[in-house]
């Protein structure tokens, strides 16, 4: 699994006396405001997802085609996400969509599956994702203290700023704000919040530089 | 019959010239493990969602394997930032290979090398991150073209190879464009492809332009492998520095071994804080504890005399 979205599984369940303690609607409510930006439609960016995962990872099946309506609902909000560049927000209903009891019997769960732990992870000739990745350790750290469910749009928050996706930031500002912090609690996330920037800007930096490796 | 004999042996002649001048335009791989481990083309960045060229195909190759001559020409040797020490060989014919993220080269610049002769020894240097490799481009008239088809016999593939963050390499840009001259020769020595880190830039001349705030962003991890390993596991990294003739990168390689230092030792201080703040807290714990431990007994022994008195 995607270590760098197995930070969200602690405590996503779909039990949610507060709205916020489910990230799914949360992220699919910031997502209404990228439609317009967005390069793919929802259809495209299925038709092209399922396109891949057949193609390079064997699926068995199409995600349009999932028998389970919840997983079925899932997975196309997940393939806008991830073929429009929102990594962190897609990725994360991924790893949620793992935790249904239906995914076992799911026929292309399996394959998005290996398709979004593969994402993201540092290789070899992109070393910036080195450092993005160290840098959410580092995020993760400092966040650790914090409750649930406040560490899940914190991380939620800092990992969007790290990658570059604005739903998930998105989505971890309206957690954020909806769950009100402390004093102590905002100047930690702020805190944090401001060393990823800096991480992603380092990161890009380093990006262009090796651009004709 | 003669003629017969003689078209035969004409036959078989122009069939080993062409096996012969066939192998002789393959080119041989490079490194010893002769596999792929990331080919070449068209690569999506899941971070900043731009599609970029991968101009050569990366081959497995640990620190210290002895890559070889892919074909016969003169080497030239250079380095950059991204690319770190650099060898290429320029072939009669118009190809140049390049061998990059090297430890060191094993041949001098303007020495004539022969197909599957020994040039290198591969290494991390440059923005190879943390897993050496080696990166092999080639060029026909000066335009980046895909290795692997010209290889001889063909290396394998690592699994996964043609993917890279979940997507496929793709051979020509999806957003639009020629699949065609993806990328030309850079100068040697140029800051094309360098990046701006020290010793290969121009264009930062100051050498008191780093500070120890440059390795914020580095792990330690990054730190050991790209900042201190590079120059261990490369005799020759000052000698190369030296050879640009202009006192620059030199200059900057002090600023940047100053700046380093520093932050190491930042670095060891916080370490140091943090240890004796955990060990004055144990201590706090261990006299907190003791103190209770004392004071029941006390109490224990109080009630005990009370109760004796009683009676």
């Amino acid at each position: 699994m995607n270590l760098l979205l197995a930070f969200l599984l602690i405590g996503s369940t779909a039990n949610a006396a507060n709205d916020v303690k489910d990230v799914a609607p949360i992220i699919q409510q910031a997502a209404k405001a990228h439609v317009a930006s967005a390069k793919l439609s929802s259809d495209a960016a299925l038709t092209r997802l399922d396109n891949l995962l057949h193609a390079q990872y064997g699926s068995r099946g199409y995600l349009r085609a999932e028998p389970h309506p919840t997983l079925r609902a899932r997975y196309q909000q997940a393939a806008w996400l991830l073929m429009n560049g929102d990594v962190i927000a897609g990725g994360t209903l991924v790893s949620l969509a793992r935790q249904h009891p239906a995914f076992a019997k799911s026929p292309a769960g399996p394959a998005l599956a290996s398709f979004v732990d593969r994402m993201l992870t540092p290789v070899s000739d992109m070393p910036e994702l080195t450092v993005l990745a160290d840098a959410g350790r580092r995020a993760q750290r400092k966040l650790a203290g914090l409750p649930y469910p406040l560490i899940t749009y914190a991380q939620l928050h800092a990992f969007g700023i790290l990658y570059n996706d604005p739903v998930a930031i998105d989505a971890g500002q309206i957690g954020l704000r909806a769950l009100q912090p402390s004093d102590r609690e905002r100047l930690l996330i702020t805190g944090v919040l401001d060393d990823c920037r800096k991480a992603l800007a380092a990161a890009k930096a380093m990006a262009e530089a090796h651009a004709d490796d | 019959m003669i003629k017969r004999w003689w078209r035969d042996l004409l036959m078989v002649g122009g069939l080993l010239l062409t096996a012969t001048t066939a192998e002789s335009a393959c080119l041989k791989i490079p490194a010893p493990s002769q596999l792929i481990t990331s080919t070449f083309g068209w690569r999506f960045h899941p971070v900043f969602k731009t599609w970029r060229m991968h101009r050569g195909a990366d081959f497995r190759a640990p620190i210290g394997d002895t890559l070889t001559a892919a074909h016969g020409g003169v080497v030239q040797v250079s380095f950059s930032g991204s690319g770190g020490n650099e060898i290429r060989i320029l072939g009669e014919d118009g190809v140049v290979v390049r061998y990059l993220h090297l430890t060191r080269a094993l041949v001098s610049p303007g020495t004539r090398v022969q197909p599957g002769q020994q040039v290198a020894l591969s290494g991390n240097t440059g923005h190879a991150s943390a897993a050496p490799h080696l990166h092999f481009e080639v060029y026909q008239a000066k335009q980046a073209v895909n290795p692997e088809p010209l290889l001889c016999p063909a290396p394998g593939r690592k699994a996964g190879a043609d993917k890279v963050n979940g997507f496929p390499v793709l051979a020509c840009n999806p957003e639009g464009g020629s699949c065609q001259n993806v990328g030309t020769l850079p100068n040697v020595g140029s800051t094309q492809g360098a990046g701006t880190t020290t010793a290969s830039t121009a264009s930062d001349a100051s050498p008191t332009g780093l500070s120890i705030e440059s390795f914020d962003d580095m792990s330690a991890n990054e730190i050991l492998i790209s900042e201190i390993m590079k120059r261990y596991a490369n005799p020759d990294w000052i000698t190369r520095l030296n050879e640009y003739g202009a006192p620059e990168p030199l200059l900057q390689e002090m600023a940047h071994m100053d700046a380093l230092g520093a932050y190491l030792k930042v670095l060891m201080r916080d370490s140091r804080e943090r240890r004796e703040m955990l060990m004055a807290n144990r201590l706090a714990r261990q006299t907190q504890a003791d103190a209770a431990l004392r004071l029941s007994r006390q109490r224990a022994l109080a009630a005990r005399a009370a109760a004796r008195g009683d009676h």
